[in-house]
């Protein structure tokens, strides 16, 4: 199809999302570019899942200016799309009490950037009330309350849904592959392999692809240089054995090995960080050995045999080391959010917000759209209903008596709504619903899962993929010989 | 003297039992331990047999498969015959577990039967692929 | 504040689960007059037995090989002509130790309160995640149980070029499945020095149709970012880890993990069961019995066993034991630990009163010719020709032998060369 806008955003991360849901509260037409099927499927999807408290980066970068004023933002941002996020706080301990100057850098660091409440712990004892299992060496804590964790997946479901809602059109499965740059007008053709579509400004959220994107109008100002982190994740059994963000003492290349709770229960490990010459999230032995060895320094006694699965993500840095935000200096409205790395995922509300001010800053018109509905119902959790909402949910849908992941109890109800939603793949229902995220790790519930989308999408069960393109999971139909 | 080994299935053990032949005659078996084990290879050497488990097409049921089984062994060398066969045949429910599906599966005199049984399902439900 | 409309009722015995474990359980609970609920979450009885269509089942109990359909039918006709209120469908909602429960039925939210509880609730295949196999996460990845169900039950072939990880014998029965359905399997690997399932399995599966059986081989990497194109096989060292420098690749597009099954214990924890640590499973009585008295386990939810038939015998057992705790409130106390000694790691029960005949079986952790199976300072033996891991061994105390342990009070299983 072929469409035109005020504003296309290319890439459906947490930045496109969220900048288009930024977008969505004003009187303008705006569409999203998505070379998957589905939102979320780049970097955003394999991360910690941390908010951090903003004390890492060095003032005066944009890292810096963005990270503590996102962390800010997290509370109202999270409630009104009804995405849990967790404030436990963060640790970053060391087991050398001759260290202390070197968090006490790190505190200061924070105040400079605008981070609150930061403190310095050598009460061993409240150490160990704040994080009972921790390794009983660790001596000196920088504390930072503020940091949270969240499911970066839901967040963008979320921002997608409610962006959508709000009239924002989403095209999936529109890899961009080339963008023309009208002569006389303010205006830019992008051609996908999901139509074409025009567009007067243009915001490049294209994660590990933005220097790609870029390039095509003549920016070669940065690079991409992708680096790989892997990570173990552990059944949510052992819920409650870490209880706060667990960071190492930061090395230069990044904050080091993380021991965290996620957002939805379980624990992760990692990650690690590999730069890359050709993007992979495959995991490595040698990757996944080095998470562990540095998960067991923080905490020895965790039981590793309670690990479901690896999994590993791409860090989207540029060259600069720094987000890349602004205006590109080879095409005018043409805005580059790149390079957008860790701590991304914390500065993402303040960069969307950035992002709009510079729209109009660069002559688009925001007038405030009155139908503009910043609230987004979640899809109804059958496993955090308490037995008289079970009661009532069940007598309203037939859908909602048949559980089909066992392990995480997730309802047929679930499934069939978060297709309605818009998942197309197992994946899609998988980073909406949970199924097949629980210790069987789909093993039961696959089967039912196809058929269940088979049916609701109305194609053959050997056209359903675990996400998209060939993945598909049937060869071919048993006795096809007639 | 051609020679052929064999893992004994006997027990599980898994001797490996070397047979002496000529002309389709056993001259010597070596390696066996016990009685069971110089039956068994014996019996491997002369006419190896199989039981065949697999699937046939149904209609009209929970499911668009249904288990079936030959009766018997069949000669080893038949089984993709056998195979090829089962995969002309459509059934359609009720079935009834041990309901004969072929009488004489590829000249073996053995009858391949349904080893479950299936209702007939509502009308509505008879077009979808999985259950 | 409980919800009006949620419907309640008592039954003598709720079993959890109507595979062979759960079907036996609740038959045995009937014929003896106890009025017994089964609830199945699926939409049939039979549980796993209904995917695994091959033959071999029985032979302990009916004399004859019969497929796994074959065998449930034998059950489930039984059990629609007697008093068994089965329950399809019905999920365990919650699970609570004075023995009530909490289901989510296809007419809505039933409370039940039960005399006594079999949970019946098998297991589940080990995932890719916990043996930690490195590599890209395409479609093409899954346990052989699932391809068992979509191949058997649901008519599609999940793959045509496949490698299998572990030589159990569900690796081995879904090779030849899958070479029978007209998919080509390039091999199996087991990190073991010897094969794990049956030797039968090995030859009628494997050899019969020149399958490369790999020993000491695992998977150590996985290609292909959408479908799968294909994984790394490495020989492993006398301990199991990967040798640098031996890998091979193998182009699939699919790859079959059996690689061990955890009992479901899920229910076990909340009713505060203890579990074992060996077994992952319940620890239990003569009878079945877990620590809280009333509950019950039997078949793979206790331990993995590797015949249906002693599953079923079990089921028998745990059912007798549901039905005397049902009557009287309570059951013959076991007091006596039984506890792995040489060469054994695990031996299930892991208590015993010591006054009645009780069945044991073990596994032991090398396999070992000419073995004594036999009880430490007793004259208590069973002779076996060879034991395997692989394979379980079962034995029977009774009789006059019972007396041999009235001056233990831990009964200590060994398994020892005997020449």
């Amino acid at each position: 199809m072929n469409a035109s806008y005020d504003v296309i955003v290319i890439g459906g991360g947490i930045i496109g999302t969220g900048v288009a849901r930024a977008l969505s509260r004003y009187k303008i037409d705006v569409g999203v570019l998505e070379k998957e099927p589905d939102v979320c499927w780049g970097t955003t999807k394999a991360n910690s899942g941390i908010v951090h408290a903003g004390y890492d980066a060095k003032p005066g970068t944009a890292k810096a200016s963005f990270s503590a004023p996102g962390n800010k933002k997290y509370g109202g941002w999270t409630e009104n799309l009804s995405v849990p996020f967790k404030r436990l706080g963060s640790f970053v301990s060391t087991k050398d009490k001759s260290q202390l100057d070197k968090l006490e850098n790190l505190l200061e660091q924070g105040e400079e950037n605008g981070v609150e409440e930061l403190e310095i712990i050598t009460d061993r004892k409240r150490i160990e009330e704040l994080e009972p299992n921790i390794t009983e060496e660790v001596e000196v804590v920088l504390y930072a309350p503020t940091a949270g964790v969240v499911a970066p997946y839901k967040l963008t479901i979320a921002l997608f849904e409610n962006a959508r809602e709000n009239g924002v059109d989403f095209h999936f499965n529109a890899p961009v592959k080339g963008i023309q740059k009208g002569e006389d007008e303010a205006k830019f053709t992008i051609e996908s392999g999901g139509g074409n579509f025009d567009g007067k400004y243009v915001i490049n959220a294209a994660g590990i692809h933005s220097d790609e994107i870029a390039g095509m109008v003549g920016d070669d100002s940065f690079s991409i240089f992708p680096a790989r982190g892997e990570y173990h994740l552990l059944d949510s059994e052992i819920e409650g054995y870490v209880r706060r963000i667990n960071f190492p003492l930061p090395t230069q290349e990044s904050k080091g090995i993380l021991v965290t709770p996620a957002a939805e229960g379980s624990i992760i490990f990692g990650p690690n960080h590999q730069p890359l010459e050709e993007p992979s999230v495959a995991t490595t032995k040698e990757g996944l050995e080095k998470v562990l060895g540095g998960a067991m320094k923080l905490f020895p006694d965790i039981d590793t045999g309670k690990i479901r699965t690896n999994f590993a993500g791409l860090r989207a840095k540029a060259g600069s080391d720094d987000f890349v935000i602004g205006e590109s200096d080879a095409a005018d409205n043409f805005v580059n959010v790149a390079g957008i790395q860790s701590p991304g995922l914390t500065a993402a509300p303040a960069i969307s917000e950035h992002v709009v001010g510079l729209l109009e800053d660069l002559g688009l018109e925001l007038i405030d759209d009155s139908d503009f509905d910043p609230r987004r119902n979640p899809i109804p959790k059958f496993a955090e209903m308490d037995i008289d909402e079970i009661a009532q949910y069940t007598d309203k849908y037939k859908a909602a008596k048949d559980i089909v992941c066992r392990c995480e109890e997730v309802t047929r109800a679930e499934i069939e709504e978060a297709i309605d939603r818009g998942a197309t793949t197992l994946d899609g229902i998988k980073f909406r619903t949970r199924s097949r995220m629980g210790s069987c790790q789909g093993g039961f519930c696959t089967p039912r899962l196809i058929e269940i989308l088979s049916d609701k999408l109305g194609v053959s069960p050997k056209e359903i993929t675990k996400k998209g393109d060939n993945s598909y999971l049937l060869a071919e139909e048993t006795k096809k010989g007639e | 003297m051609p020679k052929e080994e064999y893992t004994c299935v006997a027990c599980p053990k898994g001797c490996t039992v070397e047979v002496e032949f000529e002309d389709e005659e056993i001259k010597e078996i070596s390696g066996y331990n016990c009685a069971k084990g110089e039956e068994y290879v014996k019996s491997e050497f002369h006419d190896p047999r199989r039981i065949l488990t697999t699937t046939v097409k149904i209609k009209n049921a929970k499911y668009p498969r249904i288990p079936v089984r030959t009766e018997t062994g069949v000669p080893k060398d038949e089984l993709d015959c056998c195979l090829e066969e089962l995969k002309e045949v459509e059934l359609e429910a009720p079935a009834e577990v041990g309901d004969v599906v072929i009488e004489d599966v590829c000249g073996t005199d053995i009858s391949v039967v349904t080893s479950r049984s299936l209702d007939r399902v509502a009308e509505k439900e008879e077009d979808k692929v999985l259950s | 504040m409980m919800n009006s409309n949620i419907k309640s009722t008592k039954k003598d015995i709720v079993v959890v689960g109507g595979g062979p474990a759960g079907m036996a359980a609740g038959l045995r609970g009937a014929e003896e007059g106890a009025e017994v609920m089964i609830v199945e979450r699926d939409i049939e009885l039979g549980g796993i037995l209904n995917q695994c269509i091959h033959n071999g089942f029985g032979v302990e109990i009916y004399g004859e090989e019969l497929t796994g359909p074959e065998y449930a039918e034998r059950f489930t006709s039984q059990i629609s002509e007697s008093s068994v209120d089965v329950m399809l469908n019905t999920f365990v909602l919650s699970m609570r130790p004075d023995k009530s429960m909490t289901l989510l039925t296809p007419n809505g939210l039933l409370e039940v309160e039960a005399e006594a509880v079999v949970l019946a609730t098998g297991a589940r295949e080990r995932s890719r995640g916990e043996i930690r196999i490195p590599g890209s996460r395409p479609s093409g990845v899954m346990p052989a149980g699932t391809a068992q169900e979509l191949i058997n039950k649901k008519g599609f072939l999940p793959g045509k070029r496949v490698f299998v990880l572990g030589s159990g014998d569900i690796g081995l029965i879904i090779s030849r499945r899958l070479t029978w359905e007209g998919a080509e399997v390039a091999g199996v690997a087991e990190i073991m020095d010897y094969p794990t399932g049956l030797n039968r399995n090995v030859v009628q599966c494997l050899h019969d149709y020149d399958i490369p059986l790999h020993l000491s081989h695992t998977v150590t990497d996985i290609y292909g970012s959408n479908r799968l194109e294909g994984v790394e096989l490495s020989r492993v060292d006398d301990n199991m880890k990967p040798v640098e420098g031996t890998g091979q690749d193998i182009d699939v597009d699919l790859l079959l993990l059996s690689v061990g099954l955890v009992p479901e214990n899920d229910f076990f924890k909340e009713a505060g069961v203890t579990l074992s640590e060996r077994t992952s499973g319940p620890i239990v009585d003569e009878w079945f019995q877990t620590d809280v008295p009333g509950i019950f386990g039997c078949g793979n939810s206790v331990h993995i066993e590797d015949l249906v038939d002693w599953v079923t015998m079990d089921g028998f057992r745990a059912g007798d034991g549901a039905v005397a705790y049902a009557g009287n409130g309570n059951l013959q106390s076991a007091e006596k630990d039984v506890v792995p000694g040489e060469n054994v790691n695990y031996v299930v029960p892991q208590k015993v009163s010591g006054e009645d005949d009780f069945r044991f079986a073990l596994r032991v952790e090398e396999p070992m010719e000419n073995a004594d199976i036999s009880i430490k300072g007793t004259d208590i033996s069973f002779f076996e020709k060879i034991v395997t891991p692989g394979e379980m061994e079962v034995n029977e105390v009774e009789g006059e032998d019972l007396e041999e342990l009235q001056g233990l009070d831990e009964i200590e299983v060994e398994v020892t060369r005997r020449f």
